[in-house]
C-alpha cells in the first residue's frame, strides 16, 4: 500500500477521470499530477468506490459534483448533500466544485445543467444554497460558470458580476471553465475577456478546458454545444492563456466526456495545458529579471 | 405597476415552467421566458436529458438491450422515461419500475422472460452501487442471541436481493453478457420455470446464484425480519445452523435489532 499523498491539488494540468480508463490508471499509474471525478458516480459502496479509493492512495483527487442543483428555488436536497459529505470524508478531495445552474425541482432530476436568470432573486437563492452546501460539506465550494444556450428576457445582472457577488457573500471560490466562456459568448453574446477582468481573480481556484461541438439549427443559425467530445479549439487555448495571465498558475483540468479517446490523447492535451502553465512561470521570471 | 414588475415571474415559477417544457417537449410552456426563438435551443436541453436517462437505463440493463437490440431498447426507454423521470441525481439508481414497464409493454410480449431479466439486472445494479455498511460484529450477535434466546432480527446488507423469478433469467443474463450462443440455445424457454436467485456483492465481487427452494424460504424468512429463533426452527429438514453460518460468512447481514415483547416488529 502506498502512502496517501497530501490531498492538495497542485497548480498543474490534471485530467478528468472516466470509467473507461479506470483499469489502466490502476495498473499503470500514469504520471498525471491529479485527477478529477464526477462525484455522483462514486456515491455507492461497490467496485467504483473501491477504485476511487485506490486511485486516491496515489494521487490528489478533486470532486466535481453535477447534482447539487445550487440554483433550485425550492431548497437544497439535504439527502444528496449528506451523501456527498460521506464521499468527501472518505476521499479527502483537494477541491470540491459544482455549477451555477439548476437540475432538480420538486422530486424530479433533469440530468443537464439548466440556466438561471441573473436576477437579485436568483442571487439570493443561490447564495443561500451555496452557504448551506458549504456548511453541509464542511468545505469551500468552487462554483463553475455555465455554458449557455438560452438567454432569459429578464436577466439584468451580468454573469461575471453575479459570480463576484456570490464570492463576496458566501466566501465560495470560482471554477473558471474557459470552454464554457467560449460557448456562452458565441451562443448568447458577451465578451470573454471582460468576463475574466470582472470576476475576482483571487477567488479562482481551478480552470477547466474541453472541446465543444457546433450544431446548425433548422433556421441556419449555429449553436455551440458543450459536449466535451473533442480537443479544445484554438479559441479555448487562447482564452486559457488570457485566464492564466490574469489568475496566475491555478490547477487546470482537461475534461473529455463523450467519444472518450485513449488515455494517450488525454495525456497529450493535458501536456499542452501543462506547457502553458510552465510558460507562465518563465514569462513572469523574464518580467521580473 | 410598471411593466417590469408586471411581467416578473418568480424563480420557482420559472423553473416549474422550464421543467414542464423539457419533460413534455411542449416548448410553448416556457418560450416567453427567453429571448429570440428559444424552441430549438430548449430542444437541445431536452435531447441532453433524454440521452442521459436512456444511457443510464442502458448501463443498468445491458442484457435486456442485447436481447431486444439497441433501437428497440431506445424506443422502449423513451416511452418509459416520459412517465418515470429520475428522482435523484444518482443515475446509477435510475430505472426503478423498468421491469414492471417491460412486463406490460405489448411490443415485447413475445419475450416472456424479458421482465425477469430486467428484474435481475436491477438487483445487479443495486448490488454494484449499494453503500458498504460496517461489517456485522459476530461476537456481539452471539452474545445478544444467547441473552435474548434468539429474539432478534437480522438486518440485510443493502446490496443483497433474493428474487422470485418465473424464468431462468440468471442463466439467460449470463449467456447473453458472455456472448455464449450455445448456452442460450440450450436453455428451454417453452414455459415458466419458477426459481429463486440470490444477488449479492461479496468482498467487491458480484454473486448471482440460483437458490434451491427450501434454502430460499429460509433466507426469505430472515429477510422478512423474522425472529432468529423462529427462523432457525422453521424447517426441521434443513441444517439452518450451517446455512446461517454461510450467510454470515458471506457478509449478507450487517446488523441486528432486538425484538422483545415491548417492541414487536
Amino acid at each position: 500500500m502506498h502512502a496517501a499523498p497530501s490531498g492538495r491539488i497542485p497548480a498543474q494540468a490534471g485530467i478528468g477521470l472516466r470509467f473507461p480508463h479506470h483499469a489502466r490508471v490502476l495498473q499503470e499509474r500514469p504520471p498525471v499530477p491529479w485527477w478529477e471525478v464526477h462525484a455522483e458516480n462514486y456515491l455507492g459502496g461497490g467496485p467504483s468506490a473501491r477504485t476511487l479509493l485506490a486511485i486516491r492512495n496515489d494521487y490528489p483527487v478533486s470532486l466535481h459534483a453535477v447534482g447539487l442543483s445550487l440554483g433550485r428555488a425550492d431548497g437544497i436536497d439535504e439527502d444528496h448533500l449528506a451523501r456527498l459529505r460521506e464521499l468527501a470524508d472518505r476521499i479527502e478531495p483537494g477541491l470540491v466544485s459544482d455549477h451555477l445552474s439548476w437540475s432538480s425541482l420538486g422530486g424530479v432530476y433533469l440530468p443537464d445543467l439548466l440556466p438561471l436568470p441573473m436576477t437579485e432573486e436568483a442571487l439570493a437563492i443561490v447564495r443561500a444554497n451555496v452557504a448551506r452546501a458549504q456548511e453541509g460539506l464542511g468545505r469551500r465550494l468552487l462554483i463553475e460558470n455555465p455554458s449557455a444556450l438560452l438567454r432569459y428576457r429578464h436577466s439584468p445582472i451580468p454573469e461575471a458580476q453575479f459570480l463576484a457577488e456570490l464570492v463576496a457573500r458566501t466566501g465560495c471560490g470560482l471554477l473558471c471553465d474557459v470552454n464554457n466562456l467560449v460557448v456562452s459568448c458565441a451562443n448568447v453574446g458577451g465578451d470573454p475577456l471582460q468576463w475574466l477582468d470582472t470576476v475576482p481573480a483571487a477567488a479562482v481556484g481551478e480552470i477547466h478546458i474541453a472541446g465543444h461541438a457546433i450544431e446548425v439549427l433548422e433556421d441556419g443559425s449555429r449553436l455551440r454545444i458543450d459536449d466535451h467530445g473533442s480537443r479544445p479549439v484554438g479559441e479555448t487555448w487562447r482564452l486559457l492563456d488570457a485566464a492564466l495571465a490574469r489568475f496566475g498558475a491555478v490547477p487546470t483540468l482537461l475534461e473529455w466526456d463523450t467519444q472518450i479517446p485513449p488515455l494517450e490523447v488525454l495525456l497529450v492535451e493535458a501536456g499542452r495545458a501543462q506547457s502553458r502553465l510552465d510558460g507562465l512561470g518563465e514569462r513572469r521570471a523574464r518580467l521580473a529579471a | 405597476m410598471d411593466w417590469e414588475s408586471a411581467v416578473h415571474v418568480s424563480l420557482l415559477e420559472t423553473q416549474r415552467r422550464v421543467a414542464a417544457a423539457l419533460r413534455t417537449g411542449e416548448a410553448a410552456l416556457a418560450l416567453d421566458l427567453f429571448e429570440g426563438d428559444a424552441g430549438p435551443r430548449l430542444a437541445v436541453h431536452r435531447h441532453t436529458i433524454e440521452g442521459a436517462l436512456v444511457r443510464a437505463l442502458r448501463l443498468n440493463a445491458p442484457a435486456v438491450e442485447r436481447l431486444v437490440g439497441p433501437e428497440f431498447f431506445e424506443g422502449a426507454a423513451r416511452i418509459f422515461l416520459a412517465d418515470r423521470p429520475a428522482g435523484k441525481p444518482r443515475l446509477d439508481e435510475y430505472g426503478g419500475g423498468f421491469a414492471h414497464f417491460l412486463a406490460g409493454f405489448a411490443p415485447a410480449r413475445e419475450l416472456a422472460y424479458l421482465a425477469d431479466v430486467a428484474r435481475l439486472e436491477r438487483a445487479v445494479a443495486r448490488a454494484l452501487h449499494a453503500p458498504e455498511p460496517a461489517p456485522l460484529d459476530l461476537a456481539a450477535l452471539q452474545d445478544a442471541a444467547l441473552a435474548s434466546a434468539g429474539r432478534l432480527a437480522l438486518l440485510p446488507h443493502p446490496a443483497l436481493s433474493l428474487l422470485r423469478l418465473q424464468w431462468p433469467a440468471d442463466a439467460i443474463w449470463r449467456a447473453v453478457l458472455e456472448g455464449d450462443e450455445g448456452a442460450l440455445r440450450a436453455l428451454r424457454l417453452d414455459g415458466p420455470q419458477p426459481r429463486a436467485v440470490l444477488v449479492h456483492r461479496e468482498r467487491g465481487a458480484l454473486q448471482v446464484e440460483p437458490v434451491p427452494a427450501p434454502q430460499a424460504a429460509f433466507l426469505e424468512t430472515l429477510l422478512d425480519g423474522a425472529l432468529l429463533c423462529e427462523a432457525m426452527a422453521g424447517d426441521a429438514q434443513l441444517d439452518t445452523v450451517s446455512l446461517l453460518g454461510s450467510h454470515l460468512q458471506a457478509g449478507r447481514f450487517t446488523g441486528f435489532i432486538p425484538r422483545t415483547q415491548e417492541n414487536p416488529s
